[in-house]
């Protein structure tokens, strides 16, 4: 058994030899800690892009589900009617989705129907389009907020297949980005007519999608169901598959920041596992004294273990901190990359994570060493005496 | 009175087949209880290796070692810790106290690693202890800070922590200046006359035998009772009739001196030595060649 007594002056030692031993104790916590917050930042940040990249789909995937053709714009738009009035379903809403460029810039055009433009955003300054209107966009606020474009501004809109680059008045400027980020990565979004849309594509008539929103009543298989007997060549699309689609895609990302957390973790563990070993090689001598006087194996691996104990803490909580400030840091640049808006998600179970695998991962790293430390013979104490 | 350590019959070899040499050979000793055995050797002698045997630290190729009644040889290592932990003390020529710990906790820690004691109760005795060697004032001092002479008492002071039947010492004047050394001297004289402490010490220190109650002498691995005066004279006198009948050594001494005498004439030719240098010691290297032909 393990006393009180022995871990009292298995801490005198262990306290000891960290202040004795500063510069090489400091960078082994340090050696932990970087490995920690690699791997707590990384969960954060995945875990917040997660969540963020999933109340995006919540709110541009409008519908439960939504019917989409085999090429860039081939579904007549005739059929939203028909849709319409099949068994189960409450509204469906054609949509063009179009890749071109604003003001020379790469962008992600959206063609939508006035009246269904309160599903897809708010303005946070100017209005909405209206019916009949034409040659109108709403612009995403952070690209607004870059190129300086205000409501009344004029913007020339270019489709990527295109060759004519059309005029357009800026009526509202709203937060599209938030809404719609987690389909792209293109950094400018902007809302247009859906007759634009069409015209900017040359497919008057024809949309990209049309979503579907189910009564509230019915069950979305059945739904599902009832579109295909309607449409049996149709693909319909549910809103868990795009989110499925993006988390498995969020999936490959976390799994080659995993390898960057790997290095780090292995960093840890040499870093821990050369201290430890530098210590033991060090006391050596001091270790053969206290087998000597009475030390048993047991109470030299308590000793050691200790000390990677200690350094596992240290480095643990100095590694969530850490952690915590880079996945702000990198929530920041994700946000001013246009890439994804998120808030950061602080789950108490990733720092408990981060701490305790730092923990694990010192007393792993020192077993070869601690082992090394109790074979050490007492005999040894008279060796160059 | 009852012997505290007992060793019967005992070898040590090192080294396998022909290479294997015999350190210590066929030993039978004995440390009563209440003695201080001082065991005088030169280097090489064997002395530290009966130490390490006798005291548990390494176990005999041969033979029994006795601590009480109980049969050392025939314990495993946690059962030797245990003993050594209880009934044992040791001083080292080079102090080996814990670096990181204060004179006071280097004299706590035999205690709380025996499991005999709670921290506060073994706290307690190391002061006392300390007080006994005169260094209570210095507990809370690392070793860094304390003289030769200190650390070596507060290595006494851990060695008589548990109360042990036998302290040994190896060289434990080895590393001090001749005050210090008295210090230590006088404070292992005064434990084993005032306290009956029993010692076993190891050492080529002539002085440590004015304190001992017994000594005894160890040369090539032999255990004598009286100095065995006659061993290196006797030694001296083969080694030397070796030496003058060895072809190969004058041989190398001839060719030295050649060599020697053909760099002098380089040296004078080139003008690098002056003449007449270099004519002195040309001469001596004659002598030095006929001497050694004399000889053969």
């Amino acid at each position: 058994m393990i006393t009180m007594s022995l871990l009292w002056l298995s801490l005198r030692f262990v306290l000891r030899d960290i202040r004795f031993r500063k510069f090489i104790s400091m960078l082994a916590v340090l050696a932990i800690a970087c490995g920690v917050a690699a791997l707590v930042s990384l969960r954060i940040v995945s875990a917040s892009a997660r969540a963020a990249a999933g109340g995006v789909i919540e709110q541009v995937f409008v519908g439960e589900l939504a019917i989409y053709g085999e090429g860039l714009c081939d579904i007549p738009e005739f059929i939203v009617h028909e849709v319409e009035d099949a068994p189960g379903v409450d509204r469906a809403i054609p949509m063009v989705f179009v890749t071109g460029y604003m003001e020379g810039v790469m962008a992600f055009i959206f063609g939508v129907k006035p009246e269904d433009l309160d599903y897809i955003l708010e303005c946070k300054v100017g209005r909405k389009f209206a019916d009949g209107e034409e040659n109108v966009v709403i612009v995403d606020e952070l690209f607004a907020e870059r190129r300086n474009i205000s409501v009344g501004d004029t913007v020339f809109l270019k489709s990527q297949i295109g060759s004519i680059a059309y005029p357009f008045k800026v009526v509202g400027i709203a937060n599209i980005g938030m809404k719609l980020q987690g389909l792209s990565a293109f950094s400018t979004y902007v809302v247009i007519p859906l007759k634009d849309a069409q015209k900017l594509i040359d497919k008057d008539g024809f949309v990209t999608m049309v979503m579907i929103i189910a009564d509230k009543e019915w069950d979305t298989d059945q739904v599902e169901e009832n579109l295909k007997t309607l449409y049996p060549n149709a693909n319909i699309l549910r809103r868990e598959e795009v989110l499925g689609a993006i988390t498995q895609i969020i999936s490959v990302i976390d799994g080659l920041l995993s390898a960057v957390t790997i290095i780090g973790v292995a960093v840890a563990v040499f870093g821990t596992s050369n201290t430890i070993m530098s210590s033991v090689r060090e006391h050596a001598r001091e270790i053969a004294v206290l087998r000597a006087i009475g030390a048993k194996s047991r109470d030299v691996v308590v000793m050691f273990m200790l000390e990677a104990t200690i350094f596992g803490a240290a480095g643990g909580a100095l590694g969530s901190l850490l952690g915590v400030v880079l996945a702000e840091l990198l929530r920041r640049y994700i946000e001013s990359s246009g890439i994804l808006t998120m808030s950061l998600k602080l789950d108490p179970l990733v720092i408990a994570l981060g701490f305790t695998s730092s923990i694990a991962v010192s007393i792993l790293s020192s077993i070869y060493p601690v082992l090394k430390a109790s074979r050490v013979k007492p005999l040894e104490v008279l060796k160059n005496e | 009175m009852s012997s505290v350590l007992r060793l019967v019959n005992v070898w040590k070899f090192y080294g396998y087949g022909d290479k294997r040499v015999a350190v210590l050979k066929n030993i039978n000793f004995k440390v009563e209880a209440g003695e201080l055995v001082v065991v005088m050797g030169p280097s090489g002698s064997g002395k530290s290796t009966l130490l390490s045997i006798a005291s548990t630290l390494d176990k005999p190729s041969m033979g029994s070692v006795y601590i009480g009644d109980v049969n050392v040889t025939e314990l495993n290592e946690e059962e030797l810790t245990a003993l050594r932990s209880r009934k044992l003390g040791f001083v080292f020529q080079t102090y080996n106290l814990i670096r990181n710990f204060t004179a006071l906790e280097n004299v706590t820690a035999p205690m709380i690693l025996s499991g005999l004691y709670a921290v506060d109760e073994a706290r307690s005795r190391a002061l006392e202890l300390l007080s006994l060697v005169g260094l209570r004032e210095h507990y809370s001092k690392f070793p860094s800070q304390l003289s030769g002479g200190q650390q070596q008492r507060v290595a006494i002071a851990r060695a008589l922590a548990n109360d042990p039947e036998i302290v040994f010492m190896d060289e434990p004047t080895g590393n001090l200046d001749t005050r210090s050394s008295a210090k230590v001297i006088s404070l292992v004289k005064w434990l084993n006359e005032v306290y009956g402490q029993t010692f076993l010490i190891v050492t080529h220190n002539l002085e440590l035998t004015e304190i001992a109650t017994r000594v005894v002498y160890i040369r090539d691995g032999i255990l004598y009772e009286n100095p065995p005066r006659d061993l290196l004279s006797s030694k001296l006198s083969e080694e030397l009739t070796r030496i003058r009948k060895s072809d190969i050594m004058k041989k190398a001494q001839l060719n030295l001196l050649k060599t020697r005498a053909q760099s002098l004439r380089r040296l004078m030719i080139e003008g690098i030595l002056p003449r007449n240098e270099a004519e002195k010691e040309v001469v001596r290297i004659k002598q030095a060649i006929r001497r050694l032909q004399k000889t053969a």
